[in-house]
């Protein structure tokens, strides 16, 4: 995966600014440096020769001049520049076009300096050079071809458009490795987080060097060795509180089964006791049923934690499973059913049992008749809705109301016959099925539990 | 905004680049000329002329062949001078103040032109420091102007 603005790029991007910078101003700089210093040394040594030559020319046999001296003074000034004029008032002699010579030019000159100035003359560099001779009104300009001076200097110039060029393509290779080698630990980091995010506790990286890409590495392997152990430590303590309970439930259970014997002959005796023993008798009997249930749920929920529940299917009619529920528990007249005939659905009879038991004895004992059940066909899911006309779930309770042993009303002691497990079993149950079991509260007041569950085998 | 600066420093620099057109650059003064011979005053179409003789031959003064008047090469060349042949010969005397040139015609039947002829050559124009020059003749001694040559 690139990134249009990542690492690499920036990297790369820094480095060739890095590199243009610095050719730009080392180059440039001696660029200027050198051509300053040729043109110099061009400009003074074409100065001396036309001065020297000058020199050679004293003394003018003529002042005022005369147009065949001027000439002759031209004609000597002429061997080492390309053109030469000499003007002496209005006079101008020589093939130095004038327009070269400009009247700043002019103007130095006649105040007795020499002075040269570098023009344009068809494209090429010219140097102009002027000076006045002696003390008159005599004045002498001489071209000279720059040209050799600017192939040089252009010379000079594509060589170090070169070496910047090759710097910069070497600086380019030199990112791209630097960015290779800081990449590859940062790619290989965001697998290991990545297969880590997805569980894999193993998943460690290979620090490489000493640099701090490497401390990165070795404090990501400490982290991901750290939360193995903790994770680890965690997973065994679950187990053992899983396997606790587990224990402790089928310990409860023999004694429960002779407690159970015990208590369903005082509940027949009770008749025959005192007012107050037979009481107490029917108290115990009361008890040691919850309590049996209690335990039965919680073996049925640690099944579910452990993963050990299965699903039972079989081809049945819905509606027949749901009378059959309501008949057992002797609900058949508390509750209003609107059942269609048929709902075939593949599922776990027993289980499915579990939820509407759950759901309707909840309703009774929580919310305020009348409890209506519904079975809705559609065709691949079938839903079951019991409403109450209670005043519903309280807010705060509407999202714990399926979390285990969670009390809606916590100075409240948990109703009779509930294990406080009922919903969250089965919830679990519905997930069993593929199917889903929601809690809402009706506008119109009421709560309402929705069991959605696939008609087909699930998975 | 990097991509600006590197086209502006780009732009720079090859505006930079070859040889460009410049000022008048300033040099040293103009070679002073080294009038290395015989300097005298003739007169080319009427115009105060400076003429610079090689000195092969040995000379008395300047004055001496100034009243000599150009050579024949030098009429060829259109030299003439007003000088009256009389006025020769002319001698010159100084002292802290003056010049004074002697000359054996009268002073009056000297042109304006031979009188700049006889001033610029006993006291070039370059000379340091000017003096007072006064031409005397048989007739008169007159105070006359500096040299009016100008190169």
């Amino acid at each position: 995966m690139t990134r249009w603005w990542g690492l690499q790029s920036r990297l790369l991007v820094a480095f060739a600014a890095l590199v243009v910078l610095t050719a730009v101003a080392v180059a440039g700089a001696m660029y200027a440096q050198a051509r300053t210093e040729i043109l110099q040394r061009s400009q003074d040594a074409a100065v001396e020769s036309l001065l020297d030559d000058l020199e050679s020319a004293y003394p003018v046999p003529r002042m005022p001049p005369t147009e065949p001296e001027m000439s002759v003074l031209a004609e000597r000034l002429s061997e080492r520049t390309i053109a030469v004029t000499v003007n002496y008032g209005d006079q101008w002699v020589g093939d130095l076009d004038r327009s070269l010579v400009s009247p700043e030019l002019s103007a130095t000159v006649a105040e007795g300096i020499v002075a040269w100035q570098r023009v344009d003359a068809m494209d090429r560099p010219v140097l102009v050079i002027g000076t006045r001779v002696g003390n008159s009104q005599l004045r002498v300009y001489a071209a000279r071809d720059l040209w050799p001076e600017e192939s040089s200097i252009a010379a000079m110039a594509s060589r170090v458009w070169l070496i910047a060029g090759a710097a910069l393509v070497a600086a380019m290779l030199l990112a791209l490795l630097a960015a290779r080698g800081v990449l590859r630990p940062v790619h290989e980091l965001r697998q290991a987080a990545a297969r880590l995010g997805s569980g894999d506790l193993t998943a460690r990286v290979t620090p490489q060097g000493s640099d701090e890409l490497a401390d990165v590495a070795t404090t990501f392997n400490e982290t991901a060795a750290a939360l193995q152990n903790q994770v680890g430590e965690l997973t065994r303590m679950e187990a053992e509180a899983r396997r606790f309970v587990v224990d402790v439930s089928h310990e409860l259970r023999t004694p429960l089964a002779a407690m159970t014997a015990v208590t369903d002959v005082l509940d027949e005796e009770a008749d025959s006791l005192t007012p107050d023993a037979a009481q107490a008798a029917r108290l115990v009997s009361q008890e040691t049923r919850n309590l049996t249930n209690l335990v039965n749920d919680l073996i049925e929920i640690t099944r579910f934690d452990s993963g050990r529940a299965t699903l039972v299917t079989d081809d049945l009619n819905v509606p027949d499973v749901v009378r059959a529920t309501l008949r057992t528990r002797g609900w058949t007249t508390e509750v209003q059913t609107e059942l269609p005939e048929t709902v075939v659905a593949q599922l776990d009879p027993r289980r499915l049992d579990v939820i509407v038991a759950n759901l309707v004895g909840n309703a009774l004992s929580h919310g305020e008749p009348p409890v209506t059940l519904t079975l809705r066909d559609s065709p691949d899911v079938f839903t079951i809705t019991v409403t109450d006309e209670g005043p519903g779930l309280p807010p705060e309770v509407l999202p714990h109301v399926f979390s285990r042993f969670y009390k809606a009303d916590t100075a409240r002691t948990r109703s009779a016959g509930s294990s406080g497990l009922g919903l969250a079993i089965a919830r679990e149950n519905a997930h069993l099925h593929g199917g889903t079991l929601t809690a809402a509260n009706r506008p119109t007041g009421g709560a309402v539990f929705t069991l959605r569950l696939p008609k087909g085998q699930p998975r | 905004m990097k991509r600006l600066l590197l086209c502006a420093v780009v732009a720079l620099l090859t505006a930079g680049c070859g040889i460009r057109p410049s000022d008048v650059i300033h040099g040293v003064e103009a070679p002073k000329e080294e009038l290395d011979g015989v300097v005298l005053f003739f007169l080319n179409a009427g115009t105060l002329t400076r003429v610079v003789r090689p000195s092969a031959e040995p000379f008395e003064h300047e004055l001496t062949l100034l009243a000599e008047g150009p050579t024949q090469r030098e009429q060829r060349e259109g030299l003439t001078t007003e000088i009256p042949p009389a006025a020769a010969p002319i001698t010159q005397t100084a002292d802290a103040m003056t010049v004074t040139v002697s000359i054996s015609s009268p002073v009056a039947e000297l042109s304006e032109n031979a009188k700049d002829q006889l001033t610029c050559t006993a006291v070039p124009p370059w000379q340091e420091p000017q003096v007072q020059v006064v031409i005397a003749g048989p007739d008169q001694s007159t105070p006359v102007d500096a040299c009016p040559f100008a190169a």
